[in-house]
């Protein structure tokens, strides 16, 4: 029993491994040629960023952070053990690391598709604790990415749970980005359509 | 961005199609414009008790994603809460 459950787990893995890269290959493509960041700077996204999972590289990057002085201390999350327990638990999940020029890691983000698989919660978002190049199109590049995923794997709806706050939330709810905001359960929402 | 014919899951008209609507909600959200918070916080959205948490406890009105033993549950303690109210 136990083993039927394990080989389960690792072909769903496999499978939603596949459908993760290939749906980060598309985003990655279908990225802006050129976004403006915080500081006005015109970035050449589509040359400049590049997707990926969170794997051993990403997991090492993501290390630095807790030690930034620039991060809230309240956070109090290592990212590579956290990545390891949602991946062991979720095997259909949604995980995107981004990076600007290959090497400097800018924002981490985890979600995974509702039980009946047609919505897809971002469970969590963050950005690197310093200010970096990529400071203001993160959150943009995490939801192209994510409703990449949901296309792919036929998620009609995308979730963002709990805006960090109320400046967070009103970004969501501009007209440009097209969410809705659920006051009852805190998320932000937008249908796929 | 609307598209009735939806391909086949994993052809490759349906990948192209999953291309296709991150380029058009691309050059969207690059029209918008930064997001001017970035500047200020490392967390964006949710934390680590919602990653570990079942859709039944983050959206409870919604039954049809309730695992069979989240559902036996919600079901005995409406059982449970309408022999309180009967008299």
């Amino acid at each position: 029993m136990q083993q039927t459950k394990k080989r389960t787990h690792i072909a769903t893995e496999d499978k939603h491994e596949i459908l993760r890269s290939r749906a980060r290959e598309e985003a990655s493509a279908a990225l802006p040629m050129v976004m403006r960041n915080n500081k006005g700077q015109s970035i050449h996204v589509r040359g400049e960023v590049t997707l990926s999972g969170i794997d051993f590289k990403a997991s090492i990057a993501a290390k630095q952070w807790a030690s930034s002085p620039e991060r809230l201390p309240e956070i109090g999350i290592a990212w590579p053990e956290l990545a390891t327990r949602y991946a062991r638990t979720v095997p259909k999940r949604f995980e995107l690391a981004i990076w600007h020029r290959d090497f400097f890691l800018c924002g981490l983000a985890l979600g995974k598709p509702t039980r009946n698989g047609n919505k897809l919660r971002l469970d969590f978002i963050e950005k690197s604790p310093t200010k970096n190049s990529l400071s203001g199109v993160i959150t943009d590049i995490t939801i192209i990415a994510a409703e990449a995923h949901a296309d792919a794997i036929g998620a009609s709806q995308i979730r963002i749970m709990n805006p960090i706050n109320e400046k967070v939330r009103n970004y969501y709810l501009n007209s440009d980005r097209g969410f809705s905001y659920d006051k009852r359960e805190n998320f932000c929402y937008k249908d796929l359509i | 961005m609307s598209d009735h014919k939806k391909p086949v899951p994993g052809s490759d008209e349906h990948w192209a199609w999953v291309r296709k609507r991150a380029e058009a909600r691309g050059k969207q959200l690059a029209n918008a414009g930064p997001a001017d918070f970035e500047d200020e916080c490392g967390v964006i959205s949710g934390s680590v008790k919602i990653l570990f948490a079942s859709d039944a406890e983050l959206f409870p009105d919604e039954l049809e994603n309730y695992t069979p033993e989240e559902l036996e549950a919600y079901y005995a303690k409406k059982l449970a809460e309408k022999k309180a109210d009967t008299p």
